[in-house]
């Protein structure tokens, strides 16, 4: 007698829905955070080079790198908020 | 042009030298920030691959690709500004070298700095170590300057670049300064504790 067993299946999981926490003004205010978060480690890497970099050539491409970086990244997150 | 007004060097001083670790010490940070960079693609498509019924039950509003992408350019940010505070760590990690002592400039953490100062009359001996396959290639080695001085212990670098130049360098200001007529050292030390 051949007896087939069913494929193994993964347990249905329940829905669980993310409109709460992923809408626009919780990810806008998340995102403010960050860039608070950004700011202040950005000052402290500014003052760092500002006072002991000797403004050493490295440490204007350093600063010139990172904040150009920087923006751009936080262009494509305004972008890609806007359109969420 | 570099300015070293910080180290508040006396009027006839300069930096000959400036002495960092090789940019290697960079490479197993850098590679783990990339790694960290493409774990987000890899979460995805794992779960997608063995466990595609996580996708089925997350309801997420809105335009989801342009989700990820927020969140990712978020992550990137994170992972540059982590980046950032290492090379700051690296860079300000240095030995200044003038033609009358070194400076060493010890960045252990953000916000604990040492900086130490060691006469060239004090130095005893310089010894370097370029040890194995990568650092003869790539020029790199151990720095240990032998001080005489009872107040203060040797300076050690690793991983430093060029390390052979950096010895030739101290050498030259050592000898040079021993080789300066004993009048003119004393001269010199009493202008510098008035």
């Amino acid at each position: 007698m051949d007896t087939q067993f069913p494929p193994l299946q993964m347990p249905n999981l329940p829905f669980l829905k993310l409109s709460f926490i992923l809408n626009v003004p919780v990810l806008t205010g998340a995102l403010i955070i960050f860039f608070v978060g950004y700011v202040i480690l950005t000052s402290v890497l500014m003052y760092h080079w500002s006072a002991y970099g000797m403004r050493h050539q490295g440490v204007l491409i350093a600063r010139t790198l990172f904040l150009l970086v920087s923006a751009v990244l936080f262009i494509i997150a305004l972008l890609a908020l806007s359109y969420f | 042009m570099a300015s070293y007004d910080a180290l508040h060097l006396d009027q006839d001083e300069h930096v000959i030298l400036e002495v960092r670790k090789h940019w290697i010490v960079f490479v197993g940070h850098a590679m783990s920030l990339l790694f960290g960079a493409v774990v987000p693609f890899v979460v995805l498509i794992l779960i997608a691959r063995f466990a595609p019924h996580v996708f089925d039950s997350l309801v997420i509003p809105g335009n989801v690709p342009a989700l990820f992408l927020f969140f990712y350019s978020l992550w990137l940010l994170f992972l540059w500004i982590t980046f950032f505070l290492d090379w700051t760590k690296y860079f300000l990690n240095v030995w200044y070298v003038t033609e009358k002592r070194i400076i060493d400039v010890d960045q252990k953490r953000l916000f604990d700095r040492e900086i130490t100062n060691l006469r060239f009359d004090k130095i005893q001996d310089v010894t370097l170590d370029v040890h194995g396959f990568l650092q003869t290639m790539l020029n790199f080695g151990s720095v240990k300057v032998q001080t005489a001085a009872e107040d203060s212990g040797d300076f050690f670098m690793t991983m430093v670049q060029n390390p052979d130049e950096v010895r030739r360098v101290i050498f030259s200001q050592h000898n040079e300064i021993g080789d300066r007529p004993l009048g003119r050292r004393m001269s010199q030390v009493g202008m510098e504790n008035k």
